[in-house]
């Protein structure tokens, strides 16, 4: 992810009808750094799960539209970056379980390296604006 | 290499090798169950956790539908989703399909064919490394020109080439090369063979590479080694590597075969070439030793290659150096060497340049003629489409309803076109292909079409035709049928006004183009048939029935000469002895070609060019052509009484009879002069002489059809001098004449052959009557595809107006006026485009003119006659076509009709 990617937003609407006026979307770009990251944190792990998990880590402040994270699931599963074989869940359902490969490892460190270092300049950017 | 493989999974995807769809709606289904279960270990009551899981999941079927997207390329999915419904609409309408696509395929398949045709002639390239750094060479002269002929005055001489090679530093080599023919004695076979001989550097400065065995080096100079090419190589060999080494008789040398040159090459000239033969050898086997010594002899064509780094500008700049060398050769003239492009098409240089530029000129013509008809099938095309586009409405307006954004019906509409183009291209190259396979050897370009397999040329001109076809057809058509009221369309209310109001105007512009394009293609077409007509009418000046050539060709060599003279004396005393023949001897037959010298009056400052012939006394009273003044040869002239023609004796004159007794100076041999200091003594030298006119005769054709001869002046065959002559004769049958050709040459390896001059006449208009064959083909196609087109649009109209007609006659509309509420639009467009097609005619006719009177042999460019008539008869089809559905509105009946809302 790079910088302009903060920019680049889809899917910015609130969800219309359940009451959960406060939550945003999951901003698609960064979506997929969320799910490698949970599957590094929890190993293999189903849709529902990964979704659970990145709602829970944002304290609630997110919300997952299924027709978003399967989308990106299969995406990191084209670059290589995870596989997926179907199991079973602990409450005896079939589900399809993810987990990383190497180079999704890689991926993970690379852009977790370049969020910080992106995330550091604009706070900066943001105490010298709240100094002023 | 992450987005290739991305690629390709999603490319996997589309045929759904990757998660299946099933897969996919059970992990989603899944996952909402596991929301629900979440729910229902929070305490809600089962119906309660499947609705709140139903509500936080959101829409499974979106969902799915992502997921879909993402496996697959959703673009190309909509492609072949578009091409399957396209084909299936297609099966269902066949009939409709099938003439379009046999529209497209006629338009498409002649356009490609001409411009195919056209640009193999005017675009030559020729197939060496780097062709467009060959370069040829030629001569231009003024001041007192002394100069032979034995080809083209702007070739070179031996001595002159070799000047410019060791001169030039612009060019990394020039070679000097000559085109002839003769004949290949191959066992008891005789095969009539195009020969180059050529210098030994020609492969050198082309960069030709041989096929098999070796090409002519300096090493070769002097030996009677020969090259082959390619195709004599299939052709009479079989590609048999053995006759690498084996003799060659070709005339009376014989030649050992050193090698193959490489297939697509076969010279550089438009005549292909069978074999090289080194050019110092040849021309002395050939009995013109005395050629190569002569600095003032025309009949070499010279070429090269630019340097490496060197441009066409500074070698134009060096040839304007080394020019003024050549005046140290020749004092007295100023001579000019001119170097441009070899591939660039050059009809001074060519042997045949008028015949070439004629070719062209149709050629150009025809293609612009066969555009038209793309043209027009495309519009016609583009008629039917719109017709079946108003019919589908309902259909366009159920799509739009459901969601099918407006871009998204046009994508769909215009697959559909794509394939009918793309379809119609594949028929039209194999339409392409079959043309040119079975005319190849009526084309002027010999040997380039044998094998002819549709080539990079062809396919990107067919695609881009297939391209233009397309949008031509396809936009308007899409764009109109999509611009509807999806509810008004599906209540069909939107019938109530007849049409709606941009489909009818460009059906009106559809017709009325095809109807005005039609027309001009007929007009045009008649008139090049005409002209072709008046072309074979033309008078030549003596009758050409019942007369005919006879030639005699003997093998050069050295003693070709004396051979020949021995011939044509035995032949003249058989042929005098035989009753009932005119004969006469000429040295240039007519329709052969023309000798040229340079002549002038006592009063004239300078020569001018005439053209030159040398007759006997029977010559014009075998061709029936009585004198003016004066009278014709007899025995005892010699070269100092000349015969002129009388657009000579006006030009130095001013009147035949003022001709008479008059001296002209022309360049001939005459008795030497003493030379001073060493050298042999000849008897004879070539210079200019003078004789008195003591005759003239009318200006004939003897050269071209349509075209009068040029100043002519005639000097008498004296007896020692057959060397170079020919027959007239005038017979009542031919089979004598051949039959005494061929004891003739019996025995011999003489050839001599009896050729019929109307049929000479007949073949050199050949160009012309095939391209007016093509045209008027093409203007009645053209006019064919217009009324069908005229008729399926008016069928469509009657089919879509029921409802209308329907209410007409029931509200008591009489027949006459139903029939003009279905015509009146469609008369209205045939007459606009009649009249367009007119006036189109009319500024044609006036500015253009100049521009086809080579091709129209001499007819007016407008005949109103012709013009008025054309333009009836065409009306009157057109009107015809747009009758014939019309009647069948009169055949509705009202209740029927009210019944369809």
């Amino acid at each position: 992810m790079r910088s302009g990617m903060i920019i680049w937003v889809t899917q910015m609407t609130l969800p219309a009808n359940d009451g959960k006026a406060g939550k945003t979307e999951v901003w698609q770009g960064t979506l997929a750094l969320m799910v490698l990251t949970t599957l590094e944190a929890l190993g293999p792990q189903h849709g529902f799960g990964i979704a659970r998990r990145i709602e829970q880590t944002s304290g609630d402040r997110l919300s997952v539209n299924p027709g978003t994270l399967y989308p990106t699931l299969l995406k990191l599963e084209q670059e290589g970056a995870i596989t997926s074989k179907w199991g079973v869940s602990d409450n005896g359902r079939r589900a399809r379980f993810y987990q990383l490969t190497r180079a999704g490892r890689k991926q993970l460190a690379d852009e977790t390296r370049q969020w910080e270092t992106t995330s550091d300049i604009v706070a900066r950017f943001l105490a010298a604006a709240r100094v002023r | 290499m992450k987005k290739i493989r991305v690629a390709l999974l999603r490319l996997a995807g589309m045929f759904r090798l990757t998660r299946s769809d099933r897969d996919i709606d059970e992990e989603l289904r899944e996952h909402r169950s596991m929301l629900a279960d979440e729910y229902r270990r929070a305490g809600f009551s089962h119906a309660e956790a499947q609705r709140a899981a139903a509500a936080k999941f959101g829409s499974l079927t979106s969902a799915a539908e992502a997921y879909r997207d993402r496996r697959s390329i959703p673009a190309l999915e909509q492609l072949t989703a578009d091409c399957r419904y396209a084909a299936r609409s297609f099966r269902q309408t066949r009939m409709l399909s099938t003439s379009m696509i046999l529209v497209l395929a006629l338009g498409i398949g002649v356009t490609t064919t001409l411009v195919t045709l056209f640009h193999a002639v005017a675009f030559r390239t020729l197939p060496l490394p780097d062709p467009d750094r060959v370069v040829k060479l030629s001569l231009g002269f003024a001041g007192e020109v002394n100069r032979r002929v034995n080809g083209h005055v702007a070739q070179f001489s031996y001595p002159e080439l070799t000047l410019y090679q060791d001169s030039t530093r612009a060019l990394s080599g020039v070679a000097g090369f000559r085109h002839e023919r003769a004949t290949w004695f191959n066992g008891g076979n005789r095969r009539s063979v195009a020969v180059a001989l050529v210098t030994s550097n020609y492969f050198k400065v082309l960069q030709v590479r041989p096929a098999s065995g070796r090409l002519l080096t300096d090493a070769d100079r002097l030996q009677p080694a020969a090259v082959i090419s390619h195709r004599l190589w299939n052709d009479a060999f079989g590609q048999d590597p053995a006759v690498i080494g084996t003799s060659m008789l070709i005339d009376r040398q014989g030649y050992t075969v050193i090698g193959v040159a490489e297939r697509p090459f076969s010279g550089t000239e438009v005549d292909t070439v069978d074999v090289w033969v080194p050019l110092d050898l040849a021309a002395a086997a050939r009995g013109h030793a005395d050629r190569l010594a002569d600095a003032s002899l025309s009949w070499l064509l010279a070429i090269g290659r630019l340097a490496p780094g060197v441009s066409l500008k500074s070698a134009i700049a060096e040839a304007g150096i080394i020019s003024p060398r050549y005046d140290v050769m020749h004092p007295g003239q100023r001579t000019t060497v001119v170097v441009s492009h070899a591939a660039a098409l050059d009809a001074g240089l060519m042997q045949s340049s008028s015949d070439t530029a004629k070719v062209i000129g149709v050629g150009a013509v025809v293609v612009a003629l066969a555009a038209v008809l793309l043209l027009i099938c495309t519009s016609n095309a583009a008629a039917l489409l719109l017709a079946r586009a108003v019919a589908r409405q309902k259909e366009i307006a159920i799509r739009i309803a459901l969601g099918a954004g407006r871009p998204r019906v046009v994508q769909q509409l215009m697959t559909e076109s794509a394939l009918l183009a793309l379809v119609a291209a594949a028929v039209g190259i194999v339409l392409c292909t079959i043309v040119f396979r079975t005319t190849a050897h009526l084309l002027p370009i010999s040997g380039y079409f044998d094998d002819f397999v549709p080539d990079v040329t062809v396919l990107s001109f067919a695609s881009l035709a297939a391209l233009a076809a397309t949008i031509l057809f396809g936009v308007a058509p899409a764009v109109y049928a999509t611009r509807v009221d999806p509810l008004a369309a599906i209540k069909q209310e939107s019938r109530g006004l007849g049409e709606q109001m941009p489909a009818s105007r460009l059906r009106h512009w559809l017709v009325a183009g095809q109807v005005a394009i039609s027309l001009i293609l007929l007009v045009v077409s008649g008139l090049l048939a005409r002209g072709v007509q008046h072309a074979l009418r033309v008078d030549t000046g003596f009758s050409l029935t019942h007369l005919y050539a006879i030639t005699v060709e003997v093998p050069a060599g050295s003693s070709a000469l004396a051979d020949r003279a021995n011939l044509v004396r035995q032949l003249s005393l058989t042929l005098r002895s035989m009753p009932g023949l005119d004969v006469g001897l000429v040295s240039v037959p007519p329709f052969v070609g023309a000798g040229l010298n340079q002549a002038r009056s006592a009063n004239m400052s300078s020569t001018i060019q005439v053209q030159f012939n040398r007759v006997d006394a029977g010559y014009f009273s075998t061709l029936g052509v009585a004198n003016v003044a004066g009278r014709s040869f007899r025995s005892g002239d010699d070269r100092s009484q000349v015969i002129v023609n009388a657009r000579l004796a006006r030009a130095f004159w001013g009147d035949e009879r003022a001709a008479i007794g008059q001296a002209v100076t022309f360049f001939d041999e005459r008795p030497a002069a003493p030379t001073a200091g060493a050298g042999p003594r000849r008897e004879t030298e070539m210079g200019f002489r003078s004789g008195t006119v003591i005759g003239v005769v009318p200006t004939l054709q003897t050269l071209d059809v349509g075209v009068p001869d040029g100043p002519t002046l005639y000097l008498p065959i004296v007896n020692d001098d057959l060397t170079d002559a020919s027959f007239v004769v005038r017979s009542p049958s031919r089979p004598p004449l051949e039959r005494l050709t061929a004891d003739l040459a019996r025995g011999t390896d003489a050839t001599a052959g009896t050729a019929s001059l109307e049929e000479r006449v007949v073949s050199k208009t050949q160009p012309a009557r095939l391209a007016s064959a093509i045209t008027v083909l093409i203007g009645v196609l053209t006019l064919l595809v217009a009324a069908v087109g005229v008729y399926g649009i008016v069928a469509h109209s009657v089919l879509s107006r029921t409802h209308e007609i329907g209410v007409h006659i029931a509200l008591g509309a009489p027949r006459a006026r139903v029939l003009r509420l279905v015509l009146g639009s469609s008369l209205r467009a045939i007459g606009s485009g009649t009249a367009f097609g007119i006036t189109a005619l009319l500024i044609g006719a006036f500015f253009g003119s100049d521009a086809l009177a080579p091709i129209l042999f001499g007819v007016g460019p407008l005949d109103p006659l012709a013009l008025g008539a054309v333009a009836c008869v065409l009306a009157a089809i057109m009107a015809a076509a747009a009758y014939l559905p019309a009647r069948r509105a009169l055949g509705v009946q009202p209740i029927d009709a009210l019944r369809r809302i």
